[in-house]
């Protein structure tokens, strides 16, 4: 939970849940938008 | 409202108040103040970062939209999770890696002084005007809704954000908006599934959307390269990522959001997660004002839902007038219920060319409903040319207040109330963290201890508080003050987007070159903007790549003079 950090102590480097490296997550958010535009791309399509 | 729903409200309020000072206490120096000693982890960073962005017209303005021109504005948040990987790439770890409690603290150390005390200072007026506004707006619904006038309203709203956010400092700000979110999130959920719950028994969910996406309210995507649409796939990925990107990157109510992480990691995370949750989330509220507009098919909406502008028009020599369209609106809604009907027989039957044929009728009958409203709001500036004919932000409060049980109506008031509190909070923060870092300890009081900076902190939240309360007050005389603080926004968002991304990717240029083109971007884009020479969201992204073309050609011309010179 929260730790409050003390003067000089340094800076974490955590890796990011679920990928190995933050580049991976990035992937993973583009992939998410692109999945969003076409799950709503369908939901237009279907619903209009 | 009811008792209970008195209540409710109350209760919220009071124990989200009580909860933020309980978490905030012990916040003893500056660095837990400002930064809340960089203690907080992932999931606090992206709650508060949402709360700072949501204000309370999202929740009120977001499902009215969906009723009257349906989901297309879900677009507007594509450009957001690209934002959030550019921030994650270059502004988080840089912000963190110099320990600034600002983000224009930065630009000195990548610049100079002036550069710095310069974009504060546009910052500082933008903010604190705008903040003026994110009270009064909710201030003047609710005072609609409740019946009571706006300066209690507003006095209240204000005097409660002040109270906690110069108590606890970002901690407070940060734990209350934390709560904020999750009370938020489940209002709005129990109010899709009543919605959903007070349509007829025939009619379930997709049964509900597809009744509306046959009237053009289920348009979520529309992939057409139209520079006129406002809400295109193109316009929310390219300019809905400027935007978002300038109001991340340097608006230092969400840069103080973001800082309060525990770690560059945890600053990251809190920022892709909302990259993640907030185009779901939106999405989620347009679906509810979709569900609504459905609900309002079986149901005979009130011709205007600003109930106050309707009451006024109501007791005018208009009447009469008023009388006929509204008994012309009753019988082409009894009309269009009738081919509703039809539809949804149509839609059981899966009859192709039936539902062909009554979408047609559908979207006439619509439109015959529409011309009727403006009928009534053309009566209504007759009447009084300052009235207010816009009524999408008191569509979904006034079904919420007319239709929803007892108790959830206090709730998904204070969702309002809270909406507006979460980003006031912020903003008088990251105002009072700019006054004192960037003004008062830089240029005022430079050798002062820590127990001075945060009285000073305390004193400059104070003033603030006072200033957008005042600011507040003031909105309610002049009618176009919104758009008024909108385009001063986009007067000063483009010039200091472009400072940041000189600092970032044009290493070469200086601070002398970029601190007199970020002065010219300014005053050519004051100059355009008074000429009206195109529409005012542009000024954001010609101030930025004005600043950014210009410093380097000063640069150029400085480097040759010092040539010359030697």
């Amino acid at each position: 939970m929260e730790q409050d950090k003390q003067p000089g102590q340094p800076e974490k480097q955590e890796l990011p849940p679920f990928v190995k490296t933050w580049k991976q997550f990035y992937a993973l958010l583009i992939g998410w938008l692109v999945l969003l535009v076409l799950l709503f791309y369908a939901f237009t399509k279907y619903f209009e | 409202m009811s008792v209970i729903d008195w209540v409710v409200l109350i209760l919220t309020l009071v124990v989200i108040v009580v909860y933020g000072i309980y978490k905030s206490r012990g916040t003893h120096n500056i660095q837990g103040y400002l930064l809340g000693n960089q203690s907080l982890p992932w999931y606090h960073v992206s709650l508060s970062v949402m709360a700072t962005q949501a204000s309370a017209i999202t929740f009120l303005s977001a499902p009215g939209l969906a009723y009257s021109s349906g989901m297309s504005f879900v677009q507007f948040y594509l450009g957001l999770p690209l934002a959030m990987i550019v921030l994650c790439i270059t502004f988080v770890p840089i912000f963190h890696r110099l320990k600034v409690y600002t983000a224009y603290e930065y630009l000195e150390q990548r610049f100079d002084l002036k550069t710095r005390a310069l974009t504060a200072f546009l910052f500082l007026i933008q903010r604190g005007l705008s903040t003026g506004i994110t009270i009064y707006a909710p201030s003047i619904i609710l005072s609609t809704i409740l019946d009571i006038n706006t300066t209690y309203t507003t006095l209240f709203i204000g005097s409660l954000v002040v109270c906690y956010t110069v108590y606890g400092g970002t901690k407070a700000v940060s734990y209350t908006q934390m709560l904020q979110m999750s009370i938020i999130f489940c209002g709005l959920f129990a109010a899709g599934v009543m919605v959903v719950h007070l349509l007829p028994a025939d009619i379930g969910f997709g049964r509900a959307i597809s009744i509306a996406g046959k009237m053009g309210r289920a348009n979520a995507i529309d992939f057409k390269l139209d520079l006129n649409n406002q809400y295109t796939v193109w316009t929310g990925l390219i300019g809905g990522f400027f935007l978002q990107l300038s109001y991340f990157g340097t608006d230092q109510s969400q840069v103080g959001r973001y800082l309060s992480g525990a770690s560059i990691s945890q600053s990251r995370l809190g920022l892709l997660m909302n990259g993640l949750v907030k185009i779901p989330m939106q999405f989620l509220i347009l679906l509810i004002g979709v569900l609504v507009f459905t609900f309002y098919q079986y149901n005979r909406p009130p011709i205007f839902f600003n109930s106050f502008e309707l009451n006024k028009l109501e007791k005018s020599k208009y009447a009469p007038e008023l009388s006929v369209i509204k008994a012309d609106f009753e019988k082409a809604f009894e009309e269009k219920q009738v081919v509703v009907e039809q539809m949804n027989v149509a839609l059981e039957q899966d009859d192709q060319a039936m539902i062909n044929a009554h979408r047609k009728t559908l979207q006439v009958a619509d439109e015959k409903e529409k011309s009727i409203r403006t009928k009534v709001t053309d009566l209504m500036v007759k009447n009084d040319e300052h009235a207010n004919t816009k009524d999408n932000n008191y569509i979904f409060l006034s079904f919420v207040t007319q239709y929803l049980p007892q108790g959830l109506i206090g709730l998904l008031i204070a969702i309002i109330f809270l909406a507006s509190m979460g980003s006031t909070a912020s903003a008088l923060n990251s105002l009072a963290s700019t006054t004192v870092i960037d003004i008062y300890k830089r240029l005022i009081k430079k050798d002062a201890s820590d127990h001075q900076y945060l009285q000073a902190s305390r004193i400059a939240t104070v003033f603030w508080g006072v200033i957008c309360i005042v600011m507040a007050l003031y909105a309610s005389k002049i009618g176009n003050l919104l758009e008024a603080v909108n385009i001063l926004g986009s007067y000063v968002y483009g010039t200091i987007l472009g400072v940041f991304l000189v600092a970032f990717y044009v290493r070469h240029v200086n601070g002398r070159a970029v601190f007199f083109a970020a002065l010219a971007a300014e005053m050519l884009v004051i100059v355009i903007g008074q000429l009206e020479l195109v529409a005012y969201l542009w000024l954001n992204v010609i101030g930025c790549m004005l600043v950014v073309v210009f410093s380097v050609i000063i640069q150029k011309l400085l480097r040759k003079q010092r040539i010359t010179i030697q």
